[in-house]
């Protein structure tokens, strides 16, 4: 499903890569957990994913097709397999709930009758039902998060990443993300999940990722984070 | 399950783009005054050559000659003076006026004075016969003149006015660079002004362009409500120049047909006839413009 074949990313040439020589390959339905700390290259791996960047050297495939050689405007069709979750949600605050999830079918040109059928069942899955006419601003961190989760998997992508999506919330809460995202990697959906939340990874017990100053020092799976290092 | 009485896109854009105008109202109506500014130079200048071509017109249908001829001439010199005119190719057309025609002519022209005239009559008649000529091109008219004084037995004198129509040829080229480089340099003014705004409109968006991207809209998507609030604000100051302009026309109108430049008034081409070209003309402008100032200025945000 995912594939680094070798890949560095360096910004500037006398700076340190952000990523270096990376090579890994992430299955069809497995679940990830990259961690690493700040400035390991973590948000840098994403961006590659999304061709929001390009690597320095080497090839990055998604289900075996080398996204470098996209041209520009294939791009947006390479976005729409791949749903993305940020730490801040990045919701649109001036529409609804129920508006900023159907946004996600608008915006790649689904049909109105489409929409309306879709978006009451991603909702259903993510436990926001009842809130589908608040703002943004109504909502607590998990329910703004849970949002976020239906908009990225409500045009189906065979992948979701997140990008420590539960960064801003509380351990309670961040479980429940956690069980969300779990159950949709059992419909199917391959999960890459970047995060900084120890605990959560240990509980876990799924396949992890060690990223170090650019490098993948430890690649577990069923691991955990004390003894990734071993 | 609530209901979802859910406007369709476009109306949303449309309601997005008056929003983040109003947002950027200060910008925006810059960018409205100098685009008004340069369709108002671009209409009068419209107003102005339509008229100036149309006076043209009427100036070449009504120039003439007229050859007064000498008292006592015979009807044989006559003729004979007739066949040399008729002859001669630049001449379009020949009327003749006899002495008689041209008592009547005048005093009709003095209306309520005409009985002034009444002695005249008849045998006391001062005036002469003419030949009354015109020319294919009017500049032809001065050799006419010059061939008609080769004739001095039958050739009393020569009317002849002085064409003013190169003068007015020459001063609407003139009019007309003045207005081009005007309407050029305001439409740039008005490009970059519409190419802030939607920066601005663009940049205060930033967030949710980035979201739109991450999900997978195309640029073209991405760029349609920008593009939209540029040709809006096109759009509203077309409308505004239009009704501008038939305010200036109509007052200009009324001031010439009520004072004593009422010959010049009546040559005035009345505003219905060009209103509609104006209409349509400023809107392709203000369109054009509005549309590929906003859609420059997003492309450039939108390269990732
Ligand atoms: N746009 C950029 N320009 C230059 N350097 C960058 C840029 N983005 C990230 N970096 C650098 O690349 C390294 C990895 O960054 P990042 O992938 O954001 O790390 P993480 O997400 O794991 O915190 C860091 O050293 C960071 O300073
Ligand atoms: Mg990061």
């Amino acid at each position: 499903m995912i594939e680094f074949v070798n890949v560095t990313k360096s910004y500037e040439k006398n700076q340190a890569d952000a990523l270096n020589n990376i090579n890994l390959f992430i299955d069809k339905g497995e679940f990830v957990f990259i961690v690493g700390r700040s400035g390991a290259g973590k948000s840098t791996f994403i961006k590659l994913l999304q061709r929001e960047l390009e690597p320095t050297n080497g090839t990055i495939k998604i289900k075996n097709h080398d996204i470098s050689k996209l041209k520009k405007r294939e791009i947006p069709y390479l976005r729409r397999r791949i749903g993305v979750v940020y730490q801040d949600f990045r919701l649109l605050e001036n529409k609804t709930v129920y508006e900023n999830v159907a946004y996600a079918m608008e915006i790649i040109g689904r049909p109105q009758s489409k929409i309306r059928n879709k978006v009451p069942l991603a909702l259903e899955m993510v436990g926001l039902s009842d809130k589908a006419d608040r703002y943004p601003s109504e909502l607590s961190g998990g329910e703004q998060q849970r949002v976020a989760i239906a908009r990225a998997i409500i045009n189906n992508p065979s992948i979701l990443i997140c990008d420590e999506p539960t960064g801003n919330l509380d351990p309670e809460t961040s479980r429940e993300i956690m069980a969300l995202l779990d159950d949709i990697n059992r419909h199917g959906t391959t999960v890459v999940v970047v995060t900084h939340d120890v605990d959560m990874v240990n509980e876990m017990k799924k396949r992890l990722i060690v990223l170090d100053e650019g490098k993948l020092i430890a690649d577990n799976m069923k691991g955990t984070y004390d003894n990734a290092f071993a | 399950m609530p209901s979802h009485e859910r406007s369709s896109y476009l109306p949303s854009i449309i309601r997005e783009s008056l929003r983040s105008i109003s947002r950027n109202k200060l910008i925006a109506v810059a960018a409205i005054l100098s685009i008004i500014a340069a369709l108002l130079i671009l209409g009068l200048f419209i107003i102005f050559s339509v008229n100036i071509s149309q006076l043209t017109e009427m100036a070449e249908n009504n120039s003439d000659v007229k050859i007064f001829l000498k008292e006592g001439v015979t009807q044989e010199q006559k003729d004979n003076f007739y066949d040399i005119l008729a002859e001669d190719p630049q001449v379009s057309e020949i009327t003749y006026e006899s002495k008689e025609q041209a008592l009547e002519n005048f005093s009709e022209s003095l209306n309520e004075y005409s009985e002034l005239l009444s002695e005249y009559a008849g045998q006391d008649n001062p005036l002469p016969d003419s030949y009354i000529v015109k020319a294919h091109n009017i500049d032809d008219l001065a050799s006419i003149r010059d061939l008609a004084y080769e004739y001095p037995d039958v050739v009393e004198y020569v009317r002849y006015q002085e064409s003013y129509i190169s003068s007015i040829t020459s001063f609407s080229n003139f009019i007309y660079y003045i207005s081009i480089g005007l309407v050029v340099v305001m439409s740039i003014i008005a490009f970059f002004l519409i190419y802030n705004t939607i920066r601005l409109t663009v940049a205060s968006r930033d967030k949710e362009i980035s979201v739109m991207k991450s999900i997978g809209a195309t640029n073209q998507y991405i760029q349609i409500p920008f593009v939209l609030e540029g040709t809006f604000i096109g759009l509203i100051s077309a409308f505004l120049s239009v009704l501008l302009i038939c305010l200036v026309y109509y007052y200009v109108i009324g001031y010439l047909s009520g004072s004593f430049f009422f010959t010049l008034g009546s040559a005035i081409v009345s505003p219905e006839n060009i209103i509609f070209v104006i209409l349509i003309s400023f809107i392709l402008y203000g369109m054009l413009i509005g549309s590929i100032g906003a859609a420059l200025a997003t492309r450039k945000y939108l390269e990732v």
